[in-house]
């Protein structure tokens, strides 16, 4: 497996803020059974940070993340603007899911790899979402498998069958070290439709700004 | 989703920190949002904020002028039925013992139990005595505390709890020293006391005479609790026995508890942890209309800390004391059950009366959260909608709000405080009460809102750090203004 560390990888980058041409905001929901660490994997992902002990997310938590890409063709900058809607997993909150992917663009779902079960709800999950997609619009479905730091491969098996026959991406990711979680992002970036950017209101404010001073 | 481009990112910035710039509104200005003319019922009492008066039935601060008009009290479960049936209802699914930890520490704990089946009082310290010597943290008198808690009365430091509290510690000394003519008319006394805070020492005793739970009366007293502790310890051994739960249950606790205000060292003590996990085990398979959800087991926590901190002495910190060395001490396990019994029936008491907050599709929150939007549309029309405007649903900030009592919001130390006021207007208290709590909570950020977008909106709004610089005072004040909100809009509630 590709493992660079994330934290190499981010500190290479420059420090600067860019300035770019076009964004969009992309909506993304994390669905999945209860501690299979769908909120840790958003804050790696947003934050580059892990807590063990995190609290259980109530309802559903909403995380904000600025993302920028350059375009290789082009070389132009581009802000994607994550929502990201991260829910509650226990069954009791399952009732308000369709409040929070209703206008998802990508739905993310979790599953632990080190518990088979928590696959079962995963399947569920997809279910559910490819029901929706039949009458609504279309959601982009990923499967993750994470703590895969913990994972024996125990339950390779179980899991390719099932991975096979739903025929969805899947990605393998260690929340906790980091693992595989770059990869995935970068996925949901690279497949997203060039349609949905507009321009940028960076680029706008920064107009503005110049001919405010110009004119002063 | 269109072709898949292999874009290069290049940086990214993670705006998990909105509040850079908004310094400002971290000040806590709880008569903003007030109309002039309430000002000054709740700027007024600078030093200790006031129960405001609007409610005539309740407008005295002088309790002993009360007993002309006493409240209706509607409860009748403080003698011996409430709750009577616990092993009736047991029902023991699963066939598969899941591993947990502490399942050792169970087996012993239930074998002590069975080892003295007919008493819950504390056991004779024999040999064990040489190995682990009493912590120093644990009140001598520990043993006559379980027995009969209000044995703390004799061995109170007076003058230094009057140095504390002035005159209010006075009056509920008096009425806990008193030799009760009518139960009622003492507990109308201490609910309007408590509404203003109860004394640190005395919280315990008022906590669960407030929930019906301890009787007020003397001769009852020491009869009925350890009634109730070995109800509680019968049908723990009932419970556990042949190593059979709720594999789904159990499973649900075991992965809640290690993340229960896991980065306070008290509750991440196994001991502790257990003991929670049990309590809530128990409630669940009792309730198996709700069973367990989560954000119950955050509700647990107060009871805890608060009951707990009941048997230490002054000196000892709840929340920051390593007890590592203090769960290894005699008297412990002592204390600990009985903490445990007195907490899983104080729970009970409390989600009795918000249990339908917990059953299928939680119909108690989404009432909650509608009369939230009404009355906050009474007190602030224009923030209602502005959130609107914005696409942002009361549900998406103010489900946590309702599901766990605001105890996400805020610090223990402050939560406790505010369940003082919640406990003295039980039983509606956590229910009605609350909402108007919610709405004062809310309000208090209305100017800064008005000028967010969604975006903003919800991260400010989740966000629990725009209270981690709030006190006692803080607490007071909300509470207050939700009192102003209850006595003008009680009867916008919904109640089914």
């Amino acid at each position: 497996m590709a493992r660079p560390s994330v934290q190499n990888k981010r500190s290479s980058q420059s420090l600067f803020t860019p300035i770019a041409s076009k964004e969009a905001d992309l909506k993304i929901v994390l669905l999945g059974e209860s501690a299979v660490g769908k909120s840790s994997l958003v804050t790696r992902f947003a934050s580059n940070a892990f807590d063990a002990d995190k609290e259980s997310t109530i309802g559903a938590a909403f995380i904000v993340k600025k993302y920028y890409v350059t375009d290789p063709e082009t070389n132009e900058v581009k802000l994607i603007n994550f929502q990201i809607w991260d829910t509650a997993g226990q069954e009791r909150y399952q009732s308000l899911a369709p409040m929070y992917y209703r206008n998802a663009s990508v739905a993310i779902i979790v599953f632990d790899l080190t518990d088979i079960s928590s696959l079962t709800k995963a399947e569920f999950w997809i279910a559910e979402l490819e029901a929706y997609n039949r009458e609504e619009h279309k959601i982009q479905i990923l499967l993750v498998g994470n703590k895969s730091d913990l994972s024996k491969n125990e339950n390779d098996n179980q899991i390719s069958e099932t991975v096979e026959r739903l025929k969805v991406p899947y990605f393998k990711t260690s929340a906790k070290e980091g693992t595989g979680v770059d990869e995935l992002f970068k996925y949901i970036v690279d497949s997203i439709d060039d349609g949905i950017f507009v321009e940028s209101r960076e680029t706008l404010d920064l107009d503005q700004k110049s001919k405010k001073s110009s004119c002063c | 989703m269109g072709r898949r481009k292999g874009y290069q990112k290049i940086t990214e910035m993670s705006q998990v920190d909105h509040k850079s710039n908004k310094g400002g509104l971290m000040q806590a200005n709880g008569s903003g949002s007030l109309p002039f003319f309430f000002k000054s019922l709740t700027n007024g009492s600078s030093n200790s904020v006031d129960r405001p008066s609007i409610d005539s039935r309740r407008s005295s601060h002088r309790w002993d002028s009360e007993t002309s008009s006493p409240k209706p009290m509607k409860f009748q479960d403080d003698d011996e039925d409430w709750d009577d049936d616990i092993l009736s209802d047991l029902t023991i699914k699963g066939e598969k013992f899941p591993p947990f930890r502490g399942d050792d520490d169970t087996t012993k704990y239930l074998n002590s139990i069975v080892n003295q089946p007919d008493s819950i009082s504390v056991k004779e310290p024999t040999v064990e005595l040489q190995k682990s010597p009493l912590n120093k943290s644990i009140r001598k008198n520990f043993k006559s505390l379980i027995k009969d808690p209000l044995s703390l009365l004799s061995d109170l430091d007076l003058a230094e709890e009057k140095k504390i509290y002035g005159v209010k510690f006075e009056k509920f000394y008096s009425i806990l020293q008193d030799e009760q003519t009518n139960e009622e008319q003492e507990l109308n006394k201490l609910q309007n006391l408590s509404w203003n805070g109860i004394p640190k020492r005395l919280r315990m005793i008022i906590w669960q005479m407030l929930l019906r739970y301890m009787p007020i009366n003397n001769s009852r007293r020491v009869a009925q609790l350890e009634r109730k502790r070995q109800e509680y310890q019968q049908s723990l051994s009932e419970m556990f026995k042949d190593s059979k739960k709720d594999n789904n249950v159990w499973h649900q606790i075991s992965i809640d508890i290690p993340r229960t205000n896991a980065h306070v060292k008290f509750f991440s003590n196994t001991k502790i942890q257990d003991s929670m996990s049990r309590i809530l085990y128990i409630w669940a398979i009792r309730h198996p209309a709700s069973g367990y959800v989560q954000g119950i087991n955050d509700l647990v926590t107060p009871f805890f800390h608060v009951f707990f901190e009941n048997y230490m002495e002054n000196d000892f910190n709840v929340q920051e004391d390593d007890i590592e060395e203090l769960s290894q001490s005699t008297g412990f396990e002592d204390i600990l059950k009985a903490v445990e019994a007195d907490t899983f029936w104080c729970l009970t008491k409390l989600l009795d009366t918000i249990q339908d907050n917990y059953i299928h599709e939680q119909p108690g929150i989404h009432r909650q959260i509608s009369n939230l939007v009404k009355i906050s549309e009474k007190v602030d029309n224009a923030l209602t909608e502005h959130l609107e405007e914005h696409g942002l649903q009361f549900i998406q900030f103010a489900f946590r709000w309702m599901n766990c009592l605001l105890m996400r919001e805020f610090r223990l130390e402050l939560v406790i405080r505010m369940w003082d006021t919640y406990l003295s207007e039980f039983p509606q208290g956590f229910k009605d009460f609350h909402v108007f709590v919610c709405c004062a909570f809310l309000m208090k950020f209305s100017e800064e809102l008005k000028e967010m977008e969604f975006q903003d909106l919800i991260m400010f709004l989740q966000d629990n750090s725009k209270t981690s610089h709030w006190n006692d005072k803080d607490i007071e004040l909300l509470l207050s203004e939700a009192f102003i909100w209850q006595s003008l809009y009680k009867n916008q509630l919904t109640y089914t």
